[in-house]
């Protein structure tokens, strides 16, 4: 099982973070993500550097992310979603755009929230994907199929921290 | 197959690999169905894997309840708890303490397999929440690589142990008594004679009385360190109090000895874990701490019990064993000692210096606190924190009860440049220790006995205190709030100056969340007395009533030396009342409906969450527990037989069968020794020879597949043998359950 998450970064925001609270309990309430158990909403906006709104669902979690400083809409996937890594990396930009794309039509924050086109991918996974230049080059090459229009870069992150790359 | 297990091969300690090993068997079995739901519940309790809030398959949504339907189906792991239900796992760290190491690990696990976060406890572990319980395998061998297990953190054994977090660098203790913590938590973890409890058992330490930092007065054993003078030499010791606790009904501890010596402190504390298992209740659970079986008996009587225990115990190597190069806790500065500058032009440095730094012992050092809100760490700030820690303390880091960590052995010089490291990751806040620095239990939020979100107001108080925090007066400022989002007092409202405990009220049809106000409780003298409950405040109300209680205090206090608990007792329950009364009336919903939602959450406030708690564990015996770990070897040696390893099928059917009998013996004869001979010989004269074991129709056929096996020289490694070694093991093992059941009846 390949573990990855995608954060859809966010260009500028005009609304409290809080908005995404209710917005998150009325997902759970209309069903709004398909093939996803839904099971609560989580306020960590007071940790600095965190996941700030979590909707936590058994497949994967969705959070208005603002690790490092920089805010986005992230999807964890938990749970297996396809056979390789192409097929879950595909599967989670899907769930992820379609999550921006409910943000977007949202009466609440939908005008007061502009997505970049920016992504950036991260492995969640230290096994399969230990932070080295072997997994990076793996990733980059598994991204680069499935992202095939942008650019890939691997950012600075700090020491331990898990694989990421940008996509722009 | 968990893809840890081979990379982290021998970097886990054996009988900790071993004992993951056997929960992936167990895990497996009740995929099968082949364990019973209430003891797999207690076994994964007891690897510190809990329930969590939503684990019941049921959500009020706002709007209606609603099923929710996990992808396993029916598949439970415990009774009423879904198999892929969202679980929390308790990490134990023995008195708070954490590597360097540990530190990356555990965060490097939140997010991996959590939500990104680690939660402090009120008792010095880390949690997890939203954990599937597939993946708990990989996450207690990667935790067990980094020296760090979740063995007994939940289920009706001993507890982590805590300590104060100053413990060898404080001013006023008798003693360092992180060894003694340390030897206690080995001794205990795993000890037969404490697998057999009705409940939890708590345990603490201290090195002074005056100050909190180790509570012993609120748990069920409670070590203060003290020193007495015998025949001219300086004798360290123990004061132990016993019988303590908060939950619904606070108990203050009893003294059972005003001096304990140093050396009987394991073998005491091991003999009255004995008499806890023998004469704890274990129906009621309500009644089953041993706070109630000392109220039961009396003190003396208590006392007279565990002595007459200790003197009939076997003796054990390990009780003076740690005693004997002197107890030392290996932690040491890594910097050199130096000046404190004082104060400098940086407010927001010099207000963290008031607040958050303690001057240790040895001069030139610090303990610097980071306080978290809500006791809440990222993974992200954890990896840091890490960092941070590796470059000033090396492994000198500790979780304190009050949701914060300490840094200890801080170089004074350090100090400044250690607070532009925390700020740059958002760990440099202030007013650690003061009334901003509100403790909360989980609550709502992940508990599935929580009626109210005690999260979400400790938030909002954390919030409107911090950002008057430079303007309250000292003797507000250096109050304590606690917050629990219920009656059992998992934040501990009982020993705060200002506690509230979650509760409901009924308003015309409709739910509104209160919160019970508690006032007086002593944080100081190791949570001295208990706080008392002047009424319910509807929660959305619950920081004006901080306001106004405060501000009395302060117009209408005697002296300035008047205390908060002294000035709430003289004025008395009745006039505190009067100062919050106001507020306790509640607008209709028409009127105000934002009385009838929770803090942090927009769904009309109701009950419909709650669950049963798994706090309490499931009550299984110890023979159950016995006779469920032999079923497990045989199950494992079933899938050595499928994989034709015929030697491991051999061996496990073989000491499956030694594991009933032994259960069985053990009802008699306790200390039974674990070996082969002994065991048969004793199955042989107490179970077989009279007949006990006998089956009505098979008779004796069961028993004698053990004593046939124990007379065969060598059992031969070829699939017809170790196919009919399985299944005669599987036979004596339901033998036994069944002689165990009639034992049970009282019929042999």
């Amino acid at each position: 099982m390949y573990k990855f998450g995608l954060k859809r970064k966010i260009k500028s925001i005009d609304t409290n973070i809080e908005s995404f609270v209710p917005l998150f309990h009325n997902w759970i309430q209309e069903d709004r993500i398909p093939n996803h158990v839904m099971v609560d909403v989580v306020d960590y906006k007071h940790i600095p550097d965190g996941p700030g709104i979590m909707l936590i669902a058994h497949e994967g979690h969705f959070s208005l992310d603002f690790e490092d400083d920089e805010l986005g809409l992230l999807y964890i996937r938990k749970t297996p979603l396809g056979d390789t890594i192409s097929e879950t990396l595909t599967g989670i930009q899907q769930i992820l755009d379609f999550a921006v794309e409910l943000i977007k039509i949202d009466p609440s924050v939908g005008e007061k929230i502009e997505f970049s086109d920016e992504y950036q991918l991260l492995s969640n996974d230290r096994f399969e994907f230990p932070k080295n230049a072997e997994s990076e080059k793996k990733l980059l090459q598994a991204a680069s199929g499935v992202f095939s229009d942008a650019i890939l870069s691997v950012p600075e992150t700090f020491k331990g921290s898990r694989l990421k790359i940008n996509i722009q | 197959m968990d893809p840890w297990k081979d990379k982290l091969a021998g970097q886990i300690p054996e009988s900790l690999e071993q004992e993951i090993s056997e929960f992936e068997s167990q895990m497996e079995m009740m995929r099968r169905g082949e364990i019973d739901s209430r003891i797999f519940a207690e076994t994964r309790l007891r690897r510190g894997i809990y329930g969590q809030r939503y684990d019941n398959g049921q959500r009020d949504d706002g709007n209606r309840i609603r099923e929710i339907v996990y992808p396993s189906g029916e598949l439970m792991k415990g009774p009423d708890t879904f198999w892929d239900a969202p679980g929390m796992l308790r990490i134990k760290n023995p008195f708070g303490a954490v590597t360097v190491d540990q530190l990356v690990v555990m965060s490097d696990l939140a997010e991996e397999y959590a939500d990104g976060v680690l939660h402090v406890t009120t008792r010095q572990d880390i949690q997890y929440h939203y954990v599937h319980i597939e993946d708990m395998p990989s996450v207690m061998r990667r935790l067990g690589a980094v020296g760090i297990t979740t063995k007994e953190a939940c289920g009706n054994v001993v507890r982590n142990v805590t300590a104060c977090p100053l413990a060898g660098v404080c001013n006023d203790e008798a003693f360092d008594v992180t060894p003694y913590s340390a030897a206690l938590t080995n001794f205990l973890l795993g000890h037969p004679d404490c697998q057999d409890f009705g409940r939890k058992f708590k345990i603490a330490f201290s090195g002074c009385y005056d100050h909190a930092c180790g509570l012993v007065n609120m748990h069920d054993l409670g070590a203060l360190a003290v020193t007495k003078e015998v025949e001219g030499k300086v004798k360290r010791g123990f004061k132990l109090f016993v019988g303590g606790g908060l939950g619904a009904v606070p108990h203050p501890a009893k003294i059972f000895d005003e001096f304990v010596p140093e050396e009987e402190l394991l073998p005491l504390s091991q003999a009255m874990g004995r008499v806890f298992a023998r004469l704890g209740e274990k129906k009621n659970r309500a009644k089953a701490r041993v706070k109630f079986l000392i109220a039961k008996l009396g003190i003396e009587e208590f006392k007279r019990l565990v002595l007459e225990e200790r003197k009939i115990l076997p003796h054990d190597d390990r009780w003076r064993s740690y005693l004997e190069h002197g107890p030392v806790y290996d932690e040491k500065a890594i910097k050199s000692p130096s000046d404190i500058k004082t104060s400098s032009d940086e407010p927001e440095f010099d207000h963290w210096l008031s607040t958050n730094i303690y001057s240790q012992r040895q001069k030139g050092y610090s303990v610097v606190t980071i306080s978290l809100p809500l006791g809440d760490l990222s993974s992200h700030q954890g990896r840091k924190l890490a960092h941070i820690s590796h470059k000033y303390v090396g492994d000198a880091i500790r979780l304190t009860v009050e949701q914060n960590i300490v840094l200890r052995w801080v170089s004074n010089e350090d100090l400044p440049k250690l607070y532009l490291d925390l700020n740059a990751v958002g760990l440099a806040i202030p007013d650690a220790g003061t009334i901003v620095d509100v403790t909360s239990c989980p609550g709502t939020d992940t508990c599935k006995l929580g009626i109210a979100s005690s999260r979400g107001l400790a938030g909002e108080l954390r919030l409107q205190l911090a950002q008057k925090s430079l303007e309250l007066d000292k003797a507000i400022k250096g109050l304590r709030i606690k917050v629990s989002g219920c009656f059992n007092s998992c934040g501990q409202h009982h020993i705060a100056d200002i506690g509230f405990y979650g509760n409901s009220r009924n308003i015309k049809g409709f739910k509104v969340p209160h919160f019970q106000v508690v006032l007086g409780g002593e944080w100081k003298n190791n949570g001295g007395s208990y706080g008392m409950a002047i009424g319910a405040v509807p929660s959305k109300k619950i920081p004006k009533s901080v306001t106004l209680i405060t501000e009395s205090f302060i117009k209408e206090r005697i002296s300035f030396d008047e205390s908060f608990q002294v000035y709430v007792a003289r004025v008395g329950k009745k006039y505190m009342r009067s100062i919050i009364e106001p507020l306790m009336v509640v607008p209709s919903h028409e009127e105000d409906s934002s009385y009838y939602t929770d803090w942090g959450d927009p769904r009309e406030f109701s009950l419909g969450d709650m669950g049963v708690g798994e706090c309490a564990g499931e009550i299984v015996t110890r023979e159950e527990f016995e006779l469920q770990s032999a079923e497990r070897e045989v199950f494992e040696a079933q899938l050595a037989l499928e994989e034709n390893n015929f030697i491991d099928a051999n061996d496990k059917s073989y000491h499956a069968m030694l594991k009933a009998a032994r259960a069985l013996i053990r009802i008699e004869n306790y200390d039974v020794a674990d070996s082969p001979e002994i065991i048969v010989q004793e199955f042989k004269t107490r179970f077989f020879d009279n007949e006990r074991f006998f089956d009505k129709y098979a008779k004796g056929k069961f028993g004698r597949y053990l004593l046939q096996r124990f007379d065969e020289d060598k059992a031969e490694a070829i699939e017809d043998v170790s196919r009919r070694y399985v299944e005669e093991s599987q036979l004596f093992i339901e033998a036994a359950h069944s002689c165990y059941a009639r034992m049970a009846r009282g019929e042999v």
